[in-house]
Order: structure tokens, then C-alpha cells, then sequence
């Protein structure tokens, strides 16, 4: 059946079985691999994307759901060549390792600090809490959080 | 010329290395431009699925590959029989030991790998695996009953 998406700014409508999960959507028949298939079950949150500017774990979603409605992804925060400052962050704060778990990590971030740009480190645990990372640990990645909360909020206010 | 003796000593904050040095590697993965395994795509690319024992201790009396084999798109099924015929039915892991790489006579773990699908994608490859039908005797679910039998061996003895 017919779908047809905002994604990463870019309207799509592509015929897609009513199965199709979105991970797989993006990912096999848009090609935007920066999106990860870590377990399929909800666990990993290596999947996480924005569906309307909510952050959710994308296969757990349907394509078919998504039919009119906005999804972004890791893809869509770099923007005019300027990082995002969580990506920057996660660089700084040397948040990763394989990287794999990245891109569902730093969605969830962005969905947080857009929610909530003054976040605790408790409140940053309990947001990236539905993510699994295997190699850095999570101490780097609340770091690279609370780095970017703190830039963000002083280039506001620069 | 530079050698590990002239290098500046490390301060006593940073004991080990010279601080703390930015990833090159940081760059595409921050982006989403890693270039996983599952990532890769090539022409004519086939996808595998497994189908997994739910019992943990049972023998294989026949696994009726046929209603798969014929499903659409599917290229290949592989049970252990086909991997005897290759001599790739037992494998050296690296635990230096034996292990079955599909089971064959008989199941030794719950989740063990009974069977193999290859098929034009990954959603094809699941389909098929329903479409598999294995007999088996399911045997040895009691804890005490195992420890006063002899339990399934894991791995090949040794010759």
C-alpha cells in the first residue's frame, strides 16, 4: 500500500507491505542507514527516530503508521555543514566507541533537550534509559548531554 | 628525532597517555555514515534466517524442508544433512572445540540452530521458516532427571 512521509524534510510515497517495519523502511528502501536494526524487540533503542517530533524506537513502528505524518533521523541534524551540538558533544565528551548505538543515543538527546534544555544528569539517565550502549558506558554519554545543554543554552543567550 | 624518552612526561592529573585525543572515526558515526555489516548492500545480495529449537534436549526424527524450498524467492535451505554431504556438519569454534554447526540427530540447547533459510530478503527468509516442519522427540526437561542421566554432550568427544 501507498504511504507518503515527511522524511528529513523531504515528502516520500513509496508502496511499502503493510508489515513493513519503519526501521526497515528507512533504512532498505530509503537507504538512510544512520537509523540501526540493533534487536528488533524494543530493547536497544539503537532504532530511535523522530516521528513527529517525538522521539520513538523505529521497529516498533509501521511504515504504514507514518502515512502523513514527519520522521527525522540522525540524518537530518547536520545542518549547512554545523553539527548539531549533541553530535559535537558526543565527540567532545568522547561518548562513543563503535558508534553503533549513536545515532538512537543522540535522537533521544535531541528529543530531550528540545522538551527540557536545562536537564538534571538524573533526568538525562532517565531519558537515554531505553538505550543499550556495549562499549563507552553511559557516564561519556550524560557528559556529552549535559556538554550540549550548556553550549546550546549559551549560544541562546550569546 | 622523537622517541618515548624527549616526549613531554605526562602531567600528574593525566598519569597514562597525554590527555585526552579527539576520534577520527568520531565524524562519520556522529552522522549516521558508519558502514555497518547490515549496512552493506550488494547486487544479488541473499538474506539468512534461522530456526531455533524451543526444546532443550530433543531428537530430530525429520525436518520437511519441501513447502519452503517451493515458497517464492526463496534460493536455499540448508539442514544439517546438507552440511554433511560438504563435510561442514561439525566445526571448530573458538573455544578449541567441536561444535554442531546446524543440529542434526538430536537437539542439545534450547535457541540451538536447526535449520537455515536463504532467501531475496529478510521478511522472505522469516516467511519460509514457518513453512518448516520438524518432527522431534522432546525429552530430559527435569533438572533431576539430567543429573541422574547422562547428559546430552555439548560438543564432539575428542577422538
Amino acid at each position: 500500500m501507498n504511504v507518503t512521509m515527511t522524511v528529513n524534510g523531504q515528502e516520500v510515497t513509496r508502496d511499502v507491505e503493510p508489515r513493513m517495519l519503519l526501521v526497515h523502511f528507512l533504512r532498505d528502501t530509503l537507504d538512510l542507514t544512520g537509523t540501526h536494526w540493533g534487536c528488533d524487540t524494543s530493547n536497544c533503542g539503537a532504532c530511535v527516530v523522530h516521528l513527529d517530533g517525538k522521539a520513538v524506537k523505529s521497529c516498533t513502528v509501521l511504515a504504514v503508521m507514518c502515512d502523513g505524518h514527519r520522521v527525522d533521523t540522525v540524518e537530518s541534524l547536520e545542518k549547512d555543514g554545523e553539527l548539531d551540538p549533541i553530535q559535537q558533544g558526543f565527540h567532545e565528551q568522547h561518548a562513543l566507541q563503535c558508534g553503533f548505538c549513536t545515532p538512537g543515543m543522540i535522537m533521544t538527546a535531541r528529543a530531550l533537550l528540545n522538551e527540557n534544555p536545562n536537564p538534571t544528569d538524573a533526568e538525562i539517565r532517565v531519558a537515554i534509559s531505553g538505550g543499550i550502549c556495549r562499549c563507552t558506558g553511559y557516564k561519556n554519554i550524560v557528559s556529552a548531554v549535559r556538554w550540549a545543554a550548556e553550549h546550546e543554552r549559551a549560544g541562546q543567550e550569546a | 628525532m622523537t622517541t618515548v624518552e624527549n616526549l613531554p612526561s605526562p602531567s600528574a592529573e593525566r598519569p597514562i597517555g597525554f590527555g585526552r585525543l579527539k576520534r577520527k572515526e568520531d565524524a562519520r558515526f556522529i552522522r549516521g555514515q558508519g558502514n555497518y555489516l547490515d549496512d552493506i548492500k550488494l547486487p544479488g545480495m541473499l538474506y539468512g534466517a534461522l530456526l531455533r529449537s524451543p526444546y532443550a534436549h530433543a531428537k530430530i526424527l525429520s525436518i520437511d524442508t519441501s513447502r519452503a524450498l517451493a515458497a517464492p524467492n526463496v534460493a536455499a535451505v540448508v539442514t544439517a544433512k546438507d552440511l554433511e554431504t560438504l563435510g561442514l556438519a561439525w566445526m571448530p569454534t573458538i573455544s578449541y572445540d567441536t561444535q554442531a554447526v546446524l543440529a542434526g540427530d538430536k537437539v542439545r540447547f534450547q535457541g540451538q540452530e536447526v535449520a537455515a533459510v536463504i532467501a531475496v530478503d529478510e521478511y522472505t527468509a522469516r516467511d519460509a521458516l514457518q513453512l518448516l516442519h520438524a518432527r522431534s522427540l522432546a525429552g530430559l526437561a527435569d533438572l533431576h532427571q539430567n543429573l541422574m542421566l547422562r547428559l546430552p554432550l555439548m560438543t564432539r568427544p575428542s577422538p
